[in-house]
């Protein structure tokens, strides 16, 4: 169950200080836009005490264009798809902050569409939020869509990754190293399991349909007995000497 | 191996989803399960390598812990699982190749909501199973017959999947 979010009771995730705050930085998502009737905000990171210091990943009201959006103290700048994450379907998102001068976007694994304006340093982060960018005004917490399994690298990710998280792979399994935080967004358990930067809700996001994931995960397999007529070994555990041994008859 | 031994055991996240009608993850009382639609087919997807302890004379049977989201009282839920054998040479991973269903008819939900069910589906050795053997890698797709192809599943509302454990039959 991924979390749902609508433009009339205008709710949210955040979390009161930047999980990250110096380039580079990579967001991934996946968002099942209800309508593009307004914009839908995905990931963001924030100065609320000004308009013009944050990087944000999200969807643009009427085209359903995807942007990676970067604002600093000499320009704002984003690189915007060219082909919509259409209504009523999951689409997997990831926004790529190089540096200063490059900055990414991809949908689907592909469709990458790289912008290179100079927006100078990006200062004063002090909020990260889902569903919503908490700049001092106007805060934009618009849109109706349901976001799942939202995730943060401090480096950025290539194509290939791009390409790997698209299919439906959990970012757990994607340069892990450099994961700050992984929100799965999973009914109502706004956590983030890597990290701990665990967002309050506000005004009672719902819940919806989670999108398809594969986990890192070990299957179990028992041990068995041994059939008749086998002799079983010893095995012999000692907790101070950190070591097992294994002792054949 | 002997009867009734386990011979593996997979949970929610070793799902590997199909690419449409997917079970979808869920957490009840933060346990993960899947979530299968009431109306719609959904189906999830699990990997593994039969043990070489598996004896191959008496089949498996697959066993379906779950329990029900709404449901309760006289009403039934339907399962199905299928096997697919990839081993040496045997399966173009490019293409799926399951094996026909086989299916746990009508199955009565818990009459306690929250309480888990355990339904069970018997394979025999052999093609039944895609002919898998021990040693050889494997699919098993785990399908909520909501439509009511082979039985009727009058259950409202999602079944949960907890758990499957395939056994030595």
């Amino acid at each position: 169950m991924a979390r749902g979010f609508t433009n009339a009771a205008a709710n949210y995730l955040s979390y009161d200080s930047p999980i990250i705050s110096a380039l580079p930085m990579s967001f991934s998502a996946w968002i099942y836009p209800v309508n593009w009737t307004y914009s839908n905000q995905i990931l963001s990171i924030a100065d609320n005490a000004t308009n013009t210091q944050f990087f944000a990943l999200f969807g643009s009201s009427s085209t359903g264009y995807i942007s990676a959006y970067q604002r600093g103290n000499l320009a704002a700048a984003a690189a915007a798809t060219t082909v919509s994450a259409t209504a009523s379907s999951w689409h997997h998102c990831l926004a790529v902050f190089a540096t200063n001068t490059s900055r990414s976007i991809y949908l689907n694994g592909g469709n990458k569409v790289t912008d290179t304006t100079n927006t100078g340093t990006t200062t004063g982060l002090d909020n990260t939020a889902i569903s919503a960018l908490l700049r001092n005004t106007p805060v934009y917490n618009e849109g109706d869509s349901y976001l799942a399994e939202i995730a943060a690298w401090n480096v950025a990710l290539t194509d290939a990754e791009a390409a790997i998280l698209a299919t439906g792979m959990s970012p757990l399994a994607v340069r892990p190293q450099s994961l700050v935080a992984y929100w799965p967004l999973i009914r109502d358990t706004d956590d983030d399991i890597v990290g701990g930067y665990s967002m309050t809700p506000y005004n009672t996001p719902t819940v919806a349909a989670h999108p398809r994931v594969r986990y890192p995960t070990k299957v179990f397999y028992p041990s068995f007995t041994p059939t008749s007529g086998v002799t079983p070994v010893s095995i012999n555990v000692s907790k101070s000497a950190d070591y097992i041994q294994i002792v054949t008859p | 191996m002997a009867s009734g031994d386990t011979l593996a055991i997979f949970t929610p996240y070793n799902n590997e989803p199909p690419s449409s009608n997917y079970a979808t993850l869920d957490t009840r009382n933060q346990h993960p399960i899947l979530d299968f639609d009431a109306t719609t087919d959904e189906e999830a997807v699990f990997k593994g390598i039969m043990p070489q302890s598996y004896a191959g004379t008496t089949g498996v049977t697959v066993y379906i812990h779950y329990a029900m989201s709404t449901a309760n009282g006289s009403v039934y839920v339907v399962w199905q699982a299928a096997f697919e054998r990839v081993s040496d040479s045997v399966q173009d991973i490019d293409s799926d190749g399951f094996e026909a269903f086989n299916s746990t008819g009508q199955v009565a939900v818990p009459g306690t909501l929250g309480h888990v069910d355990v339904a069970s589906i018997a394979f025999t050795d052999g093609s039944d199973m895609d002919s898998v053997v021990a040693g050889d890698g494997f699919r098993l797709k785990i399908r909520r017959d909501a439509d009511g192809t082979s039985a009727d599943d009058d259950a409202t509302g999602d079944a949960e999947l907890w758990a499957v454990e395939i056994r030595e039959t």
